[in-house]
């Protein structure tokens, strides 16, 4: 059977049509004229078992990424996580899903050193080419109104930490001991989850404030997101432009930053309505 | 004996076949040697890509990706709580160092979409895309996915088995054309099962919203003014249209993953595949992506195809300017 095979091997070549000539093999696969293979059975038993493994890596991603299993493909994927992350796959591939929705744009806002003031936003066409550069401005303001859109109302977590401790009182009351450990697991990666994600916009938020503090030699500077409505039909049938201030929410203050450092805005920070158009 | 046979007996030996010709298939699906023409010509438009995406990262660099840039390298750890995402970028903390690595990066994917040390440049330039990718958190976005799993599979097959310059001096050596090897196969059919998982996925993602199934979503994509590089607003007045283009959309991608496969319809998604993503690339001003998308399609074409279309235009050209000599010789 080898000793077949290596025969067959060397003849593959001449086996394989040249580019160009008339006589290609027919596109049906036949056994009479496909080449042989040239990797032997335990090569091939190898390589299939890695192709396999890696496939099942490939589909994880994005049955996990947005929304996971909590029961298979959650776990699953973070123990893939370190493949999915060397190879930059475990992507979700959602595009343009569930919905096309509106757009956000990060406004800018500060004093110069000399006293003057400035305002900006990105992404803007105006000043951001080639289009893909654009798209990479455009992809950061998306993120930071992502991250921001995260964080969750003060007032809420506290209340919910009310919940929580009187529920982990009754189950240790009723010695429920296993309900307890799962809830306070849960909660732990709750409570996790919120800090994180607060950790990140406010870094995030920092280091984009820095750059434009920079750019413009300012001694202070607000950042914004700002949402843009996609407008009816009707409305552009009426002659609505897309670039239309009328569809530009009122802004929502990410956070500041001055000589003290950078401040992330409280929630109960006032969002001016009458300064949402730029 | 034979006629002591019965069902019982038959039994092992029809398992027997079916198991012996289902190997058979799996082996002929990723192991039978492929020649490389699909795979080079597919290098030669992600390289362009890529090239174009590096570029584009230099003419910011150090306010994106620089040690103070836009994009902290904390952020990345923060989100992905995971020190595998990672990135020459770590390593470094000098923006001058990075900027050469980067020139060096450039040099590096031009090799690759030239086909200069093919083996080596294939790896690099995918190193370097997952590299970017992972340092540019934040700021990427399906062009960095798709391109960088495309380099992956290209480095897996021997991309610079044709249209490459180790071609042309592996030629001029007297060696023949590029020899068709396993590699190519294994590479094809993983960008093929890829493009089919990141179809589907798409499609079930658009399956959850409403806008897809109520036939409005090509119009929340034409109208967002981000987006907008070509103006289409014109479409309001057509809604019908719009209707039709986000029902057919979602069709097509739903049934791209089975389709695909057959002899019959294959062409028919590839050709679908065209104005889908050309229509994205165009009029949502994300022209990267949308070719890379269709180098992606490029797979499912036939290397024999490819290497016809080629010979026949690298002929005709030959035959035209050897008409124009003669004429020339004529005239003379």
């Amino acid at each position: 059977m080898a000793n077949r095979k290596r025969k067959t091997k060397s003849k593959e070549p001449s086996s394989r049509s040249e580019p160009g000539q008339p006589s290609l093999e027919p596109s049906a696969p036949s056994a009479t004229t496909d080449p042989p293979l040239q990797w032997k059975p335990v090569a091939r038993t190898i390589a299939t078992v890695l192709i396999l493994i890696y496939l099942f890596v490939v589909v994880i991603g994005p049955l996990s990424n947005p929304i996971a299993s909590k029961y298979f493909s959650g776990p699953v994927a973070r123990k893939l996580a370190p493949l999915h992350r060397i190879l930059f796959l475990g992507h979700g591939y959602r595009f343009f899903g569930p919905d096309p929705g509106p757009t956000h744009r990060l406004v800018f806002r500060g004093v110069r050193n000399d006293g003057s003031k400035f305002e900006g936003f990105f992404p803007n066409r105006q000043n951001q080419q080639p289009r893909l550069l654009y798209h990479r401005w455009f992809m950061l303001s998306e993120t930071l109104f992502v991250e921001h859109a995260n964080q969750v109302n003060p007032d809420f977590l506290k209340n919910r930490q009310r919940a929580y401790e009187q529920q982990a009182a009754r189950l240790a009351s009723e010695n429920r001991t296993n309900q307890l450990r799962q809830l306070k697991s849960d909660r732990d990666l709750e409570l996790r989850y919120h800090q994180r994600a607060s950790e990140r916009i406010d870094l995030l938020a920092n280091s984009v404030a820095k750059v434009l503090l920079e750019r413009h030699d300012a001694s202070s500077i607000e950042l914004f997101s700002q949402e843009r409505s996609i407008p009816f039909p009707e409305e552009v049938l009426d002659g609505l432009k897309l670039n239309s201030d009328q569809l530009l929410l009122p802004l929502n203050k990410i956070g500041e930053l001055n000589a003290d450092g950078y401040r992330a805005a409280k929630s109960t920070d006032p969002s001016s309505p009458e300064e949402g158009s730029n | 004996m034979n006629h002591n046979r019965d069902n019982t007996l038959d039994r092992p030996s029809s398992l027997a076949t079916f198991f012996h010709s289902w190997n058979q298939a799996w082996n002929q699906f990723w192991f039978q040697p492929e020649a490389p023409y699909t795979l080079g010509l597919m290098r030669i438009i992600v390289g362009l890509i890529v090239l174009y995406t590096h570029f584009t990262w230099g003419l910011q660099f150090t306010t994106f990706l620089g040690v103070d840039g836009l994009l902290p390298l904390e952020y990345r750890a923060l989100l992905f709580e995971s020190p595998y995402a990672w990135s020459h970028f770590d390593w470094f903390s000098n923006n001058q160092l990075l900027l050469v690595i980067h020139i060096l990066g450039l040099i590096a994917v031009a090799m690759f979409t030239l086909g200069i040390w093919t083996n080596w440049s294939s790896v690099l330039t995918a190193l370097l895309i997952i590299s970017y990718a992972n340092r540019g958190t934040g700021a990427t976005f399906g062009l960095d996915q798709i391109s960088s799993f495309l380099c992956i599979y290209l480095a897996i097959g021997n991309c610079g088995g044709a249209y490459s310059i180790d071609q042309w001096i592996a030629k001029r050596r007297g060696a023949g054309q590029g020899r068709s090897c396993t590699r190519n196969q294994i590479a094809i059919r993983l960008i093929q099962i890829h493009m089919c998982v990141v179809y589907l996925f798409a499609a079930i993602g658009k399956l959850q919203g409403t806008t897809w199934l109520n036939g409005e979503a090509v119009w929340g994509t034409l109208a967002s003014y981000e987006y907008q590089s070509i103006d289409m607003s014109w479409i309001s007045n057509h809604m019908w249209l719009v209707a039709l283009l986000t029902l057919g959309t979602l069709a097509w991608e739903l049934a791209y993953p089975a389709l695909i496969w057959l002899k019959l319809t294959r062409p028919i998604m590839l050709l679908f595949a065209v104005p889908i993503h050309l229509g994205i690339g165009f009029c949502m001003g994300m022209l990267p992506f949308g070719l890379v998308m269709l180098a992606g399609n490029l797979a499912f074409v036939d290397s024999r195809w490819i290497s016809n279309l080629f010979n026949f235009l690298t002929n005709h050209r030959f035959a035209q300017k050897t008409r124009a000599e003669s004429t020339l010789n004529n005239a003379g």
